[in-house]
């Protein structure tokens, strides 16, 4: 658990953060969402003390991170940046053991712990260890980055615009992997983005932040349902909102017994991806696919299948609708 | 090495014919053209000097007069042959090839022309380089260098092609083929001296290279963290860098003479106003700014996420300077390195006046003695020697870049 108390960092004559209190609770997703100079890069780097606050406490795990020496409260916690920061002239396999060799880990340990890191992350070890990184494409940089973070295995992982680097698609998929990986190591993740879709997307709590203040601090559902006036609420954007708080809701929410009364069940089994014409809808779909497969195919409702295609009941179109606004 | 533009690879887009290499198709290069008109003209020079003794005032003779017939025409028809070819657009390496088998011809003809042109019993009498030669070494170099540039070598290579020349070079000196030569001759008068003032300027242009590196480099690390040091350190030293350097070497005396004067102890160990201290004072004090001044450049370039990633990681200051930022920072610091050998090399010359030794010794007392081929004992080794580093330091900052450690 990270607690951060009345935090502020003044640089000169502007204050960068000012005066935020807010807790990340361990084992679960925080995202700081904010335009450029709103100070969230600032309060990340304080969490790490790359940057030390000029107020206030931040204690991990109820320890003042003020009394740890500062490289060794860095070696315990991942860092991921815009960019990567991956070192030039270091093998794949080296920057990857960057941490532990600070710690002084045995060779035999590294050259283990970077081959299961590699198989991991999805990249052979016989092929990549030796690669430089200049001959990795975009998203093995991105990978290989969040690797080397995760190399001396910390419970916590900070991360700076980490996919802000990346083309659409591979964002996607990597906002995906994250958040799989996240889930099977039960580390926090505090993650700073300007995206919205992103925070909405992965955080289980965001933190919208505006001039180095914390305008509001909550659940995805919530921060959709009411965000707080001003700011936060430009920032969410207004047409999008419905697809938003959708996109948070699996059909499993409102599934209804019953057969369809229109539309037929596509293909057999799929990743729940995308088109909207063919992929069938389990209980894991969430309502904002839901809603475009009901549109696509012109339907009031349509059958729901499980993992082996058999027919689990059926979602409505006028359901989902009542789902898309705020509860009233 | 930068590639030349034009080159003879790129097919043009205008001519019908012309625009593929190939035999009957050949085109013209424009920038060959240069070194060929070049190659032709010194024909029209004296190849050599004759003077019947070592002072005396000398007379040019032609190529065809320097030569026995058959090398002459043989020889000269090879040589513009070769020098047709770096008129054409052919391959680079073709080129490069030509120009250095005409350098090793010419080479071997300058040492055929003593026996022809000292009639017998003339045991003064000195045959010297004349415009001719030098301006067919010219051409020749140019189109070598050309043809190196546009080959686009690799570190090795190079460093290969360099110790071939060299090699050939030696090979040809020791076979005693140019003994005849003026040249020659002066090293036979001064073969003692001549390998102690080698030792001497190589001994001058590194250690006070070593010296600026020993304090250049921290300097160097320290101004690029330091915005204020810097900013007071670089002016300081480009004023230095500015000083003439006879003046320096003056400058120098002073000091060292009055410390050497109070301390005599220092004085006994050959610190004083003139010799070599002083000499290694002044070009410590040339090399420091290309040294700091690198340095600190280097470090600006370093990405500054491999920075910040190395601080968020929790390496320490010493650690991210030693693993990340020096060997980042180290292809530009060589060739910091490099500007200062070079410079220092030929800047040892100069310390002869003080009586700092080096080749610079014979250079002043070629000049005192009119004696020109002396001069040229000193100089053509200094040239070769500054040539050499300037490859090595270049392929060395190459491989640098090309291949990340």
């Amino acid at each position: 658990m990270i607690a951060i108390e009345s935090v502020s960092r003044r640089f000169g004559d502007t204050l960068a953060v000012d005066d935020v209190s807010l807790t990340v609770e361990a084992g679960s997703v925080t995202v700081l969402v904010g335009t450029s100079g709103s100070g969230k890069s600032t309060l990340l780097r304080m969490i790490n003390r790359l940057i030390p606050p000029t107020a206030g406490t931040i204690r991990i795990d109820g320890r003042d991170t003020a009394a740890i020496p500062g490289e060794a409260l860095r070696r315990g916690i991942g860092y991921v940046i815009q960019g990567y920061g991956l070192f030039p002239h270091w093998t794949v396999a080296r920057n990857i053991a960057t941490v532990p060799r600070l710690m002084g880990w045995d060779a035999a340990r590294i050259a283990r712990r970077v081959d299961d890191l590699l198989e991991l992350f999805g990249l052979d070890p016989a092929l990549y260890a030796g690669k430089f990184p200049h001959e990795l494409s975009g998203g093995q940089q991105q990978r290989v980055g969040v690797a080397r973070a995760l190399a001396a295995e910390p419970k916590l992982l900070l991360m700076d615009e980490p996919f802000g680097a990346l083309d659409p698609v591979i964002r996607a998929k990597a906002q995906d992997d994250l958040a799989a990986l996240q889930r099977r190591l039960g580390i926090t993740v505090v993650l700073v983005t300007h995206d919205m879709a992103e925070a909405i997307r992965l955080g289980d709590r965001i933190g919208v932040m505006d001039g180095g203040r914390l305008l509001q601090y909550a659940p995805p559902a919530e921060l959709l349902s009411r965000p707080a006036p001003g700011f936060a609420e430009r920032l969410l954007g207004g047409s999008d909102r419905p697809y938003q708080l959708l996109s948070l809701q699996t059909v499993g929410d409102v599934l209804q017994a019953g057969e369809a009364d229109a539309g037929r069940v596509g293909g057999e089994g799929g990743g729940g991806d995308v088109d909207p014409g063919v992929a069938p809808i389990t209980r894991h779909t969430n309502l904002r696919d839901a809603l475009a497969a009901l549109l696509w195919r012109r339907a009031d409702s349509l059958p729901v299948v499980g993992a082996d295609g058999a027919p689990r009941g059926r979602i409505a179109l006028a359901e989902v609708l009542r789902r898309a606004g705020p509860p009233a | 090495m930068t590639r030349a533009g034009g080159g003879q690879d790129r097919p043009r887009r205008d001519g019908v014919g012309r625009a593929r290499p190939g035999f009957g198709t050949v085109g013209l290069d424009r920038v060959g053209l240069v070194p060929a008109a070049l190659a032709a003209a010194a024909f029209a020079w004296p190849f050599v000097t004759f003077k019947p003794n070592r002072i005396a005032a000398g007379r040019g003779v032609a190529f065809w007069a320097a030569l026995p017939p058959a090398a002459a025409w043989g020889g000269g028809a090879l040589l513009l042959g070769l020098a047709l070819i770096g008129v054409l657009r052919l391959p680079p390496a073709l080129r490069l090839a030509a120009a250095l088998a005409a350098l090793a011809l010419l080479a071997v003809l300058v040492g055929l022309a003593p026996a022809v042109v000292v009639p017998p019993r003339q045991n003064f009498a000195r045959v010297s380089f004349a415009a001719g030669f030098w301006l067919l070494v010219a051409a020749y170099g140019t189109m070598a260098a050309d043809g190196a540039a546009r080959l686009g070598l690799r570190p090795a290579p190079r460093v290969a092609l360099l110790a071939g020349v060299l090699g050939v070079l030696a090979g040809l000196l020791g076979s005693g083929w140019w003994d005849g030569l003026s040249l020659l001759k002066e090293y036979a008068a001064h073969r003692d001296s001549f390998w102690a003032e080698a030792l001497q300027h190589v001994l001058l242009a590194f250690g006070s290279l070593l010296a600026a590196c020993a304090v250049g480099l921290p300097l160097g690390v320290a101004c690029a963290r330091a915005p204020r040091l810097r900013a007071a350190t670089l002016p300081v030293l480009n004023i230095v860098q500015t000083v003439p350097s006879i003046a320096m070497y003056g400058l120098m005396m002073v000091p060292l003479g009055l410390l050497a004067a109070a301390v005599p102890a220092l004085g006994a160990l050959g610190i004083r106003g003139i010799g070599a201290a002083p000499a290694a004072l002044a070009l410590f004090l040339y090399a420091l700014l290309p040294v700091v001044a690198n340095t600190a450049l280097g470090l600006d370039g370093v990405s500054p996420e491999a920075v910040e990633a190395a601080r968020a990681m929790g390496m320490g200051n010493v650690r991210r300077l030693r693993w990340i930022e020096l060997p980042l920072a180290a292809p530009v610091v060589l060739t910091g390195l490099r500007i200062v050998l070079v410079q220092n090399i030929g800047l040892v010359t100069v310390a002869a006046l003080i009586g700092g030794g080096g080749f610079g010794t014979f250079v002043f007392q070629g000049t005192s003695q009119a004696a020109i081929d002396l001069v040229l004992l000193g100089a053509i080794p200094t040239v070769v020697l500054a040539f050499t580093a300037a490859v090595l330091l270049d392929a060395a900052a190459d491989a640098l870049r090309r291949v990340p450690a």
